[in-house]
């Protein structure tokens, strides 16, 4: 039989502290790098096991007589990077310091990530689904549109 | 020779400097020729290679392997030729959803061929 103990004090502090830092270093958003792997026909559980991080959302719809589900994934598209100095005056007027701060931030974008019959059909950026080549998606795009624009 | 010296190290400046970017992507077009692709972007591909697909054996595509730059991050970008033409290009996630199975096939095999 198994014996489970109570950690307090100290040890509990720092496993919660270790967790918390776990997990505030995972990635925030999936690159066009890290999607990759993403073949036609996968698995929903596959791609899920395989994603970096999880999707923000599902929305099941019907059309064409099928049932689709699809998930939104933050995507990071770009990243720019910006300095602004500041200067402190002394009471003279004269410069006595300046602080420098870089920014950075990330742009990011919504990958929709579309299953049919719970296997990977179709994955893009909104855009890409209203402009695809492929008939079917191209049909469905409306719908997957409203649901977007209402998100 | 200094001039000769001092060009051939601007040039190299200026080649160090360059990038693949969005707006060279975009200056893409299908059937272009290698050179045509070459001549036209302002960096050329980190990697070329030649690669098969098991329903095409005997058809070899030749792919070039960019690094795009999108400000501070990068990304892999791929153009396949067919012949010598420009057939697709894309990251290679466009590669695998595309409608055409030759075109899933050549990003399948860009992957295995360079562990993208």
């Amino acid at each position: 039989m198994m014996q489970h103990r109570r950690i307090t004090g100290w040890p509990f502090l720092m496993s919660v502290l270790c967790l918390v830092g776990l997990t505030g270093c995972g990635p925030q958003f999936l690159t066009y790098n890290s999607i990759g792997f993403l073949q036609k026909g996968m698995d929903q559980a596959s791609v899920h096991d395989k994603m970096d991080v999880s999707a923000s959302s599902t929305i099941t719809i019907f059309e064409q007589g099928q049932t689709y589900v699809f998930e939104y994934y933050p995507l990071q598209t770009a990243q720019s990077k910006s300095t602004n100095t500041t200067n402190n005056y002394g009471a003279f007027g004269q410069v006595t310091s300046k602080i420098t701060t870089t920014t950075i931030t990330d742009h990011t974008n919504t990958l929709i990530v579309l299953y049919k019959e719970r296997r990977l059909r179709y994955w893009g950026m909104m855009g890409d689904f209203s402009k695809s080549e492929d008939p079917e998606i191209l049909a469905i795009a409306p719908a997957i549109y409203q649901k977007f624009m209402q998100n | 020779m200094k001039t000769i010296i001092a060009l051939t190290l601007a040039v190299l400046f200026l080649a160090s400097c360059s990038s693949f970017e969005l707006s060279d992507a975009n200056k893409l077009q299908k059937g272009m020729t290698s050179a045509q692709v070459l001549n036209t972007v302002s960096k050329g591909p980190d990697k070329t290679f030649d690669i098969r697909i098991p329903s095409r054996p005997n058809m070899q595509y030749t792919i070039y392997q960019f690094t795009l730059k999108l400000g501070g991050i990068t990304a892999d970008y791929v153009a396949a030729f067919s012949d010598d033409k420009l057939l697709y290009w894309g990251h290679p996630y466009e590669f695998n959803r595309y409608p055409d199975p030759v075109i899933n096939e050549i990003g399948r095999e860009v992957l295995i061929h360079s562990k993208l």
